[in-house]
């Protein structure tokens, strides 16, 4: 993300501006769509829901931020509330569709080509940490996808979206980590 | 990586930096924020809106305490005087206004196709092959023409 193109405004600020219309809300609202679009969509997609129906919950959860200006009293938690929003949504299809499809879910290819330098064992070590990670449980998955989401999701948004206490983010990812190294095979362990 | 990472120990910064080159985290498609720039325009402040309750419960007399359906979704007015009850089965949507009588429904998506159904005098209607996606459903009540429209809402008919 091209953090230039974030308005230094704050949330709040954005908010009022969108409430008011006229010609500053068009702005106000691009900034707003780009501030917090990504971190949606890695919601969406952290239910294992495919790409088009996490595209659908984004567009959804943003009109009903459009809709239900009240319901947003406090315009300071506006991420937060975002993340909710999809939260729900996303739980709601889940539930329908009775199963979490196993991940095939999202994106299980490399972010960006192991540096030179790292090598064979380098590769070997992150085809391992895949198949690792595809082994992991439902919860550990969906914690481990959210906290690689760039740009990252604040402590609060984490929690609302995961649906758990602030204070339980950090030892339960300690937890999934510990299982994910017990997943890795002799010879390629990480970071021990 | 977050703002617990102060939290972190060295080997799980390690683990987490390996996680991060190995799979990255999901990653919007680029044209979704484009694709969300012109939602602005669905402000529409002359419809009253039905908002979509939290957790409809299928319940009808003697069956106090039923179980959340989660194929039915409910929609009612701030004043509780109208309500949208709606059936989501597979390929067929089946819906009741509760509370006033409209001619006709429509459904709308986000992309701005719409369709109109007939409503029966029982305030019933059926839709087979609903579209996927972001969608809404709107109406005109009563002799006055009280526009109402409900909460978008995601309709999954996709097939994984």
């Amino acid at each position: 993300m091209d953090a230039g193109s974030i308005s230094s405004r704050t949330d709040e600020e954005l908010v009022g501006m969108i409430r008011r219309g006229g010609a500053s809300r068009d702005a106000a609202w691009s900034d707003m769509l780009r501030r917090y679009t990504s971190k949606m969509y890695a919601v969406a997609r952290s239910f294992d829901l495919d790409q088009a129906t996490a595209e659908d919950l984004v567009q959804t959860a943003w009109l009903r931020f459009l809709e239900r200006p009240d319901q947003l009293r406090d315009t300071a938690s506006v991420g937060p509330w975002l993340c909710m929003i999809v939260r729900n949504e996303a739980r709601r299809l889940v539930t329908r569709r009775r199963t979490i499809p196993v991940s095939e879910g999202w994106e299980t290819s490399p972010a960006d080509t192991p540096p030179p330098s790292a090598g064979l064992v380098a590769t070997e070590q992150a085809i391992a940490l895949r198949s690792a990670f595809a082994r992991l449980g439902d919860d550990c998955r969906q914690l481990l996808t959210l906290m690689l989401a760039d740009p990252p999701l604040s402590y609060d948004e984490l929690a609302v979206a995961l649906d758990r206490p602030r204070g339980s983010l950090g030892p339960t990812r300690q937890r999934c980590l510990e299982h994910l190294r017990r997943l890795l095979p002799a010879g390629l362990e990480i970071g021990d | 990586m977050n703002n617990a990472d102060d939290e972190m120990s060295a080997s799980d910064r390690i683990l987490m930096q390996a996680l991060t080159e190995a799979i990255g985290g999901p990653r919007p498609p680029v044209n979704l924020v484009a694709r969300c720039e012109g939602l602005v325009a669905w402000i529409d402040v002359d419809s009253e809106l039905a908002m979509l309750l939290d957790q409809p419960v299928a319940e009808t007399a003697g069956t106090r305490g039923a179980a959340p359906s989660d194929t039915t979704l409910e929609f009612a007015l701030d004043d509780g005087t109208f309500v949208i009850e709606l059936e989501t089965a597979e390929l067929v949507l089946h819906g009741q206004l509760l509370g006033g009588h409209a001619q006709q429904i429509m459904i709308r998506t986000a992309a701005g196709a719409i369709r109109a159904l007939p409503v029966d005098e029982l305030g019933n209607f059926v839709l087979i092959d609903p579209p996927s996606g972001t969608i809404r459903l709107e109406l005109e009540l009563g002799p006055h023409g009280r526009r109402i429209h409900t909460d978008w809402f995601v309709l999954s008919t996709r097939h994984d």
